[in-house]
């Protein structure tokens, strides 16, 4: 073997522990270089990155697979896809059905080649269904019974369906759903699904789920928040919550998980948790109250902490870097203007006909379980400049203890009502304007959370000018118990 | 020709899209780590042949362009998600060159995975199945049999060389025979 090859040995262990997710960071650069430098470690590269692949590929949706000896009569019927022309809504159906339609085989006892070619054969017949005589992206038109095990106890937002299968890209409060992928859309949006023993599950945002109920309940939390509220689980077979960077065994809890591609972020609000980093399989328990962060660093170990009382007054005026997770454009600040966020556009909900429903708007963040208390006489101020009149919505989405879902509660002003900012004696005010709204003068966005309850935080605050591009900007943003206009700090 | 978003693509172009998507998913898995990020590059890349589909020339072989396309929506999904950073636009070039001159034999290989995966012990085939169902993952599957996640792996790793070794004397095989 050259000096340019890595020992082989050194290349497969470094290989199938980026395959099973167990290579520190350390390792990942270790075989990052080994690729760099040698042709024959990329090739073995290749070869276990495909296999790895196609593994993925026949295996992925046997999970969310219904037999059809297994089908139970009248559970639930998902309505047929929609088949309106060939349009936008077209495409998404199309696209999707190619992410999802792949079937795949369940291993057990005999896993023949015998099923690969059934697989294949079947793709081929799936394309032919699907591309019919005339050519068209049809999705599959007749109704589909299966096995439901959730039901949506609540909606607000665009929200989609698929078992890998049929898809239902319209979910409503009282659809049953078999295990499969659920996808919610909006900044503001939620979805309550609620399994048979009433564990609830609450997707906030934007978010990506897959959820099962075989041996025991599973949630794949690909990206977004949920909130959980899960009875007591059987003995031996917790409720798991899988992330991108985390496992969570749930047995009988309320807690709220926030992920994304490089973190987890989790909070307990009644019982205890495990937690699990999957970059190096450190686990931590994570008692009532308290909160743990799982990343892909693996220098610092676990811990779970108590979160302190969160301020009642919070300012955000966009200096210095832009707001970690915020949304809208940053605008540094120059001669004339401050640091702000321009509204950008962002997908509100979708129509009966599944267009986007787009408003423009930005969106302040900050820890996940909450950034700030509102109280009885909190009031919420936001400095802003439009371009044109326009009418301005302000929505606060509530967070319990740890995090958990409180519900959404929104204001409207016409921004020509806001108060000008006085002129500051050196210069235009630049349009700037004041609007500030007391805590009470919000109303529920949904009817499963009708009360604003005081002591709960604020986990987002969305500033938007529904569906007209008003160009909004947003340079300053406080929520306190007094006057809430930024005074000099 | 036309263009923008009232072009319809052909049933043509739509049945090379829906043939192209295991190569598509394969290749894009060597250029980005983890199954959730595959399917989103994957997605984004069925958006962007739709919408190419008026530019794409009909005389001309179908996969490398797609697979190019794949490649680019893959950079652009790394840099936007700022993942493994180490992995440097020279070094994604080069396997993604080297997957695309590669591209016969992947499909060779895996037709062959098929029936290897029939000649390994049953236990092996369970232990792939519940490695690769939705949602598994490895400490799932240790907690779940009383073993330590580093032992699960190390078999896994096992099963796995066991199905690259014989997909290659399949090959060789095919070639010789």
């Amino acid at each position: 073997m050259s000096a340019m090859n890595p020992p082989h040995d050194e290349v497969e262990e470094l290989l199938n522990g980026l395959l099973d997710k167990t290579l520190s960071t350390a390792d990942e650069t270790r075989l990052v270089g080994m690729l760099a430098a040698s042709a024959e470690a990329r090739d073995r590269y290749r070869k276990w990155m495909e296999l790895h692949a196609a593994l993925h590929w026949d295996y992925a949706g046997a999970a969310t697979h219904v037999p059809d000896s297994k089908v139970r009569d009248g559970l639930a019927v998902s309505p047929p896809l929609e088949t309106n022309g060939l349009g936008e809504a077209d495409q998404r159906a199309f696209i999707g059905s190619l992410r999802l339609a792949r079937r795949s085989l369940i291993v057990s006892g005999a896993l023949a080649a015998a099923g690969l070619l059934t697989l294949a054969i079947g793709w081929s017949a799936l394309v032919q269904l699907r591309l019919g005589d005339t050519g068209r992206a049809a999705s599959a038109t007749s109704p589909r019974v299966m096995d439901a095990i959730v039901e949506v106890a609540s909606l607000d937002g665009a929200a989609s369906w698929s078992d890998g299968h049929s898809v239902l890209s319209n979910l409503a409060v009282g659809h049953k759903l078999s295990a499969g992928m659920v996808s919610l859309e909006g900044e503001s949006a939620f979805l309550t699904l609620r399994f048979d023993d009433g564990t609830a599950v609450t997707m906030t945002g934007e978010s990506m789920l897959e959820f099962a109920a075989r041996w025991h309940k599973s949630v794949v939390l690909r990206h977004g928040t949920l909130s959980i509220d899960a009875r007591p689980q059987p003995a031996g077979r917790p409720m798991r919550i899988q992330t991108p960077t985390a496992e969570v065994e749930v047995v009988g809890t309320i807690l709220s998980v926030t992920a994304d591609s490089s973190e987890t972020q989790l909070g307990v609000g009644e019982g205890s948790v495990r937690l699990q980093r999957l970059a190096d399989g450190q686990t931590v328990e994570v008692p009532e109250h308290h909160v743990a962060t799982a990343s892909l660093a693996t220098g610092q170990p676990m811990a779970a902490t108590r979160p302190g009382q969160l301020p009642s007054r919070y300012r955000q005026t966009f200096d210095g870097t832009p707001c970690f997770r915020c949304r809208g454009k940053w605008m540094a600040a120059d001669d004339r203007l401050p640091s702000r966020a321009r509204a950008v556009p962002f997908v509100a909900g979708r129509g009966a006909d599944g267009k986007p429903i787009v408003h423009y708007g930005m969106t302040v963040r900050d820890q996940d379980h909450g950034f700030v208390t509102l109280h009885d006489d909190s009031v919420v101020a936001v400095r802003f400049r439009c371009a044109t009149l326009s009418r301005i919505q302000l929505m606060i989405g509530m967070r319990g203890p740890c995090g958990s879902f409180a519900g959404n509660f929104e204001a409207q002003i016409d921004s020509d009502s806001a108060a000008p900012e006085d002129d500051p004696g050196d210069g235009p005010s630049n349009g700037w304007r004041w609007l500030e709204v007391p805590a009470r003068k919000f109303i529920a966005s949904c009817k499963e959370f009708p009360v604003l309850t005081p002591g709960h935080s604020v986990g987002m605050l969305l500033v938007d000018t529904f569906s007209s591009d008003a160009a909004l900007e947003v340079a300053e943003v406080v929520v306190g118990r007094q006057a809430a206009k930024a005074v000099s700090e | 020709m036309p263009s923008g978003s009232d072009f319809s693509p052909s049933a043509e172009f739509l049945a090379q899209v829906t043939r192209a998507q295991r190569p598509l998913y394969g290749f894009i898995s060597t250029l980005v780590w983890g199954h959730a990020d595959v399917e989103d590059v994957l997605q984004e890349t069925n958006l962007v042949l739709w919408r190419k589909a008026a530019e794409f020339d009909a005389s001309r072989d179908f996969m490398p362009w797609a697979l190019r396309i794949a490649q680019l929506q893959s950079m652009a999904h790394l840099q936007k998600h700022r993942r493994h950073p180490l992995l440097n636009s020279d070094l994604l070039d080069r396997i993604a060159d080297e997957a695309i001159a590669d591209r016969a034999t992947a499909d060779s290989r895996r037709q062959a995975l098929a029936s290897c995966l029939q000649k390994i012990p049953e236990k092996h085939r369970r232990l792939v199945a519940a490695r690769y169902e939705p949602g598994a993952s490895v400490n799932a599957m240790a907690a779940a049999l009383g073993k330590q996640p580093k032992a699960v792996s190390e078999t896994l790793r096992r099963v796995r060389r066991t199905l690259l070794e014989c997909i290659e004397r399949s090959l060789a095989t095919e070639a010789t025979g």
